[in-house]
């Protein structure tokens, strides 16, 4: 028995009559997805409305209402030095924001969302927070540092991170990055318990804890 | 088939750069400050996102599927049901690798993917349409227990096996050695003992994820984070020719191998590939629950008789395991492979219940677990130090280490090395033992808690070139060096040691190699170049090939060259004419006459006289492309490499926590290329090897087989204040069987301490209890729970 054989014969279908079936699934997906896709992009209407916020407490914005109900709204931040915008929905996380509306890839997600990695961290308003664990909304005019920026200011950390091995797989590292920056801003010398304190809620699935100790006091030294 | 003339081990390790501290890995900066990009972070133009339903029940058919609400939610594109053939031919039929059963009716574990899954504009949208679904099911018999399930009459897993609840029963006889009734019949003592070891589950860093799109001419291109690649491609070939796959490693964030990631893998990668083929879209499928999804070989129900000397010498060794899963050569085969005890025998059966099948994802951990629990209980007996208990077990296959030494030394290695001796007089030192171990339960700490002192050594395992390997070094323009691979890093820092071994054997700056990423259609030919094999495995190939290419550009320099020019034939003669080979050397990436070193020209000029003068015209650019591939050495005997790891723990007696206050680890790698690289093994395995020990247990609800711990919240891993201060020693006696006598190291620490808690644990209250240690099983121990 031939191998298409023995496929239909546990299945009913050989891999051409799957592949011939799938195309027309295709022309039939593809026209449902445009559809769906129009009506996402439907009919809308603009409407001002006063936000309360927790970092700018009360201003108003202009929220974009499509027919479907769902509010879109922008969302201006100081990211990294810099004025950005996107385009977000009111239950975004602030991770969602930056990493889909902004592109911020240091940003990771080990935990799925539940803000037990650390690895999604960010410093907002000069405090380092779990990004998934803040609503987008809430943080409209916040400035926002992340870990891309330390490698584009040459913080010292960064160089001590590197030579010191505090990244294997390297997943986890740029949360753990922020974190040390946030530290570093409060405590410039920081000691073996701050630094476990301030670390204590970013996971390393490889194991590198020993290391952050070692290039955070090294960085805290002006990275000798 | 193997070569009697390949004997790696004999091979020289190179004076420079092999064994230096202080370089710093290529990709460092790029990961440190989040640049470097993951699976989980590639975004296509006009991509799509596609997710599993995934089973929250152990058990159970679906009688109805009702999807219509899910395909009106807004974002969804397309619904892939079960019972479309179309899909039902696929799951059935495209199985990456050993992929057991998925997308069907029938449910055999909480976490199974069965009956549908979404394709949508987002996300978001995937996970709210699966919400919407309504599914009528038809309740089956299910169980957790394996005990439960082993007296049981229902049949739980009739994808495995619809006879009887029996996955596999009998007696591991190629770990069995001598006669153990006879053995017990001519020992001092002999105890009995049994201990349970829970279900451990994964948990990557990364979530898994997989992007696939065919282009309109059936060009595939795929982001796969994993290992399996040749697997996933046998999927794709299904669709389009494999010459017209393009496959891309991105970052891999700590991921596992092992048949049950490899699993996960597949599935994950399957579903996108399947959603790209249908939509004629890029697919990134996301499954972030899988790093849950998989059990590790160790959970399982140990019991033991063991007979021994009043000197500790063991005489032999009975072992039956109920539910150990798919183990790779079984719980004694550590013990076999690194002591002389004359008798071993393991009985073993492994019933089918409603739990995903363990499997491996950090090798040998069951087997260092076992021989950590041996030998701890065997010295606990005598009240004798237990790594005077090691010592004088110490061997291969039932031979004392006088016995293996002629046959060793005469196959080229060198001789009195004590590799279990050196890293204990290392550990000890390093550790304080002498100071920190007691009897047990004599040490209360002035807060309370009793204080504990573990140890436990094995083999150092990871050193058998297993397999064939190749590796291409291409020699660029401006005399740069690229060593090609196909990245699947699951975490260890491969990038820079090889690198450091491909400048060494040529005689390159370390800074002109590059250990290419993402050449990703070539490369090794073997799963992973950082797999349990990693160094082992491919550092045979990689030096081979770096020689091929050293002699090839010292050809080249004494050969001359001819330049055609508007029609013209130009003579250039080379910076060596008239000169051989052997007569020259390469140092710092400058090629110079031994006999004569200020006669040199660079790697850079060497390329270009022979690559003509326009770098348009690169058609001589190929003479500088070498590629080797590595042999199966014809001798491979015990392995005499060997670890041993200590810690030291406070155990609070009135709620059962157990604190890990230090820890040494000593291995012996044969040959360090990169002790920094080494290091990060260690400390890591160690932090994995403790969070399996001490803490990390899946727990399910009894009744409906759902998980109750799936997520980071409730499953703990361990953080930067849970591991202590740990001091990392190396050992170096090129005892291996890889080039320069190295062994590999990836998941030795982080198996051979998993059961290192428990030894401490009963250190400090002379109470032994299961694995892991956490506070239930401490209280429990201790008659408190």
């Amino acid at each position: 028995m031939s191998s298409e054989e023995n496929n239909k014969k546990t299945s009913g279908l050989t891999r051409r009559e799957f592949i011939k079936d799938a195309g027309i699934v295709v022309g039939g997906a593809s026209v449902a997805s445009m559809a769906l896709l129009s009506a996402c992009k439907g009919d809308t209407k603009t409407v001002t409305q006063t936000v309360s916020t927790t970092v700018n407490k009360t201003v108003t914005k202009t929220v974009t209402v499509a027919e479907d109900g769902v509010e879109l709204t922008d969302l201006h931040v100081i990211l990294n030095g810099e004025p950005r915008v996107c385009h977000i929905e009111a239950n975004w996380t602030l991770r969602d924001a930056l990493k889909e509306g902004m592109g911020v890839i240091s940003l990771k997600d080990m935990c799925n969302g539940c803000g037990a990695c650390g690895s999604c961290s960010a410093i907002v308003n000069g405090r380092p927070i779990l990004t998934c664990m803040a609503l987008a909304v809430e943080c409209d005019g916040a400035e926002i540092e992340t870990a891309e920026h330390l490698g584009v200011i040459n913080h010292p950390l960064v160089n001590a991170y590197a030579k010191n091995f505090c990244a294997q797989c390297g997943y986890c590292t740029p949360g753990f990055l922020i974190t040390a920056k946030a530290l570093l801003d409060k405590k410039p010398n920081p000691t073996d318990e701050d630094i476990i304190d301030a670390l204590g809620g970013n996971i390393c699935r490889c194991g590198t804890y020993p290391q952050h100790i070692i290039a955070i006091k090294e960085a805290a030294k002006g990275g000798k | 088939m193997s070569n009697a003339h390949y004997e790696p081990w004999k091979w020289e390790v190179p004076k420079t750069i092999i064994g230096e501290r202080g370089h710093i890995p290529p990709d460092a900066h790029t990961k440190v400050v989040g640049t470097a990009e993951f699976t989980s972070d590639v975004v296509r133009p006009n991509m799509l996102y596609v997710k599993y339903y995934i089973a929250q029940r152990g058990a159970g058919r679906i009688k109805k599927l009702d999807t219509s609400k899910t395909e009106q939610v807004d974002g969804v594109v397309k619904v892939l049901r079960y019972d479309d053939k179309s899909i039902k031919w696929a799951s059935d039929t495209l199985k990456p690798g050993n992929m057991t059963t998925f997308l069907n009716d029938r449910v055999y574990w909480a976490g199974h993917p069965v009956g549908f899954a979404v394709v949508a504009v987002s996300e978001y949208a995937c996970d709210q349409a699966i919400k919407k679904a309504v599914i009528e099911w038809e309740d089956l018999p299910c169980e957790v227990d394996y005990n439960k399930a082993l007296a049981s009459k229902d049949l739980y897993r009739e994808d495995i096996n619809p006879q009887n609840n029996i996955m596999d029963k009998g007696e591991k006889v190629n770990n069995a050695i001598g006669d153990v009734e006879e053995g017990f019949k001519h020992c001092d003592h002999i105890i009995e003992f049994e201990y349970e070891i829970a279900e451990n589950t994964p948990v990557s860093a990364e979530p898994m994820t997989c992007v696939c799109e065919f282009d309109n001419d059936d060009n595939c291109k795929i982001w796969f984070h994993g290992q399996a690649f040749n697997t996933i491609e046998e999927v794709v070939g299904e669709f389009v020719p494999q010459n017209k796959i393009d496959m891309h490693s991105a970052f891999n964030g700590g991921t596992f191998g092992g048949p049950i990631s490899h699993q996960c893998e597949g599935w994950t990668a399957w579903l996108a590939i399947i959603a790209a083929y249908i939509t004629r879209r890029p697919c990134k499928s996301v499954w972030e629950d899988c790093q849950f999804v998989g059990a590790d070989e160790c959970m399982g129900h140990h019991k033991w008789k063991v007979g021994y000397n009043n000197n500790g010498k063991i005489i032999a060794v009975d072992l039956d395991t109920v539910a150990s899963g798919m183990m790779i050569g079984g719980e004694i085969s550590k013990i076999k492979a690194s002591t002389c005890i004359p008798n071993l025998r393991h009985t073993y059966v492994y019933p089918l219940y409603n739990r995903v099948v363990p499997g491996v994802f950090r090798d040998g951990a069951v087997a260092g677990t076992c021989q950590n629990m041996l030998f701890a209980h065997v010295a606990a007996a005598l009240n004798m130090d237990p790594t005077e208990v090691a010592l004088i077990n110490d061997g291969g296959d039932g031979k004392t280490l006088a016995e293996l030494e002629p046959k060793r030394v005469e196959e080229g290695f060198p001789a009195g090395r004590d590799s279990l001796k050196e890293c204990l007089e290392k550990g000890k030192k390093a550790f304080n033992w002498s100071s920190k171990y007691h009897a047990a339960g004599a040490r209360k700490l002035p807060d309370g808690r009793m204080h504990g002192v573990g140890f436990t050594w094995t083999e150092s395992w990871q050193n058998w070139p297993y397999r064939r390997t190749r590796c291409g070094i291409n020699v660029r323009y401006d005399g740069t060096v690229d060593v090609i691979y196909r990245r699947s890093c699951t975490g260890p820092l491969v990038a820079l040691p090889y690198a450091q071994v491909v400048a060494a054997e040529m005689g390159m700056k370390l800074d002109d190699v590059i250990y290419q990423p993402d050449r990703h259609n070539v490369g090794f030919d073997t799963m992973s170049e950082a797999s349990s094999s990693g160094v082992a495995t491919n550092l045979g190939a990689l030096v081979l090939a770096a020689r091929k290419a050293k002699q090839n550009l010292l050809e080249y320099a004494c050969k001359d060259a001819v330049t055609f020019m508007f029609g013209m034939e130009i003579p250039n003669p080379a910076p060596f004419t008239g000169l051989t080979p052997d007569k020259l050397d390469m140092k710092d990436s400058v090629i110079f006459e031994k006999s004569n070193p200020s006669h040199t020209a660079t790697v850079k000029q060497v390329v270009q006289l022979h690559a003509g003068w326009n770098p348009i015209f690169q058609h001589e650019y190929s003479r500088f492309f070498t590629e080797a591939e590595s042999d199966i050495p014809n001798y491979m005997d015990t392995a005499l490499g060997r670890q041993c790891h200590f810690v030291e723990v406070a155990v609070d007696t009135n709620t059962g926590k157990v604190d890990i206050l230090s820890a040494c680890l000593v291995n012996d790698v044969g040959t360090a290329i990169n002790p920094d690289v080494i290091n990060g093994q260690q400390y890591g395995g160690f932090s994995m090897g403790m969070g399996r020990g001490n803490a990390q247990e899946v727990v399910y609800d009894p009744v409906t087989g759902a998980k109750l711990n799936d997520n980071m919240v409730f499953y703990p891993i361990l953080g930067i204040g849970d591991v202590g201060p740990i001091n990392c020693e190396i050992v170096e006696t090129k005892t291996g069987y890889s080039p320069y006598g190295a062994v590999g190291l990836g998941e030795c620490g982080c198996a051979a301490t998993m059961g290192l808690t428990a030894a401490a644990v009963y250190n400090a209250i002379g109470k032994w209890v299961d694995i892991p240690t956490t506070p239930n099983n401490v209280l429990k121990a201790l008659g408190k729970a």
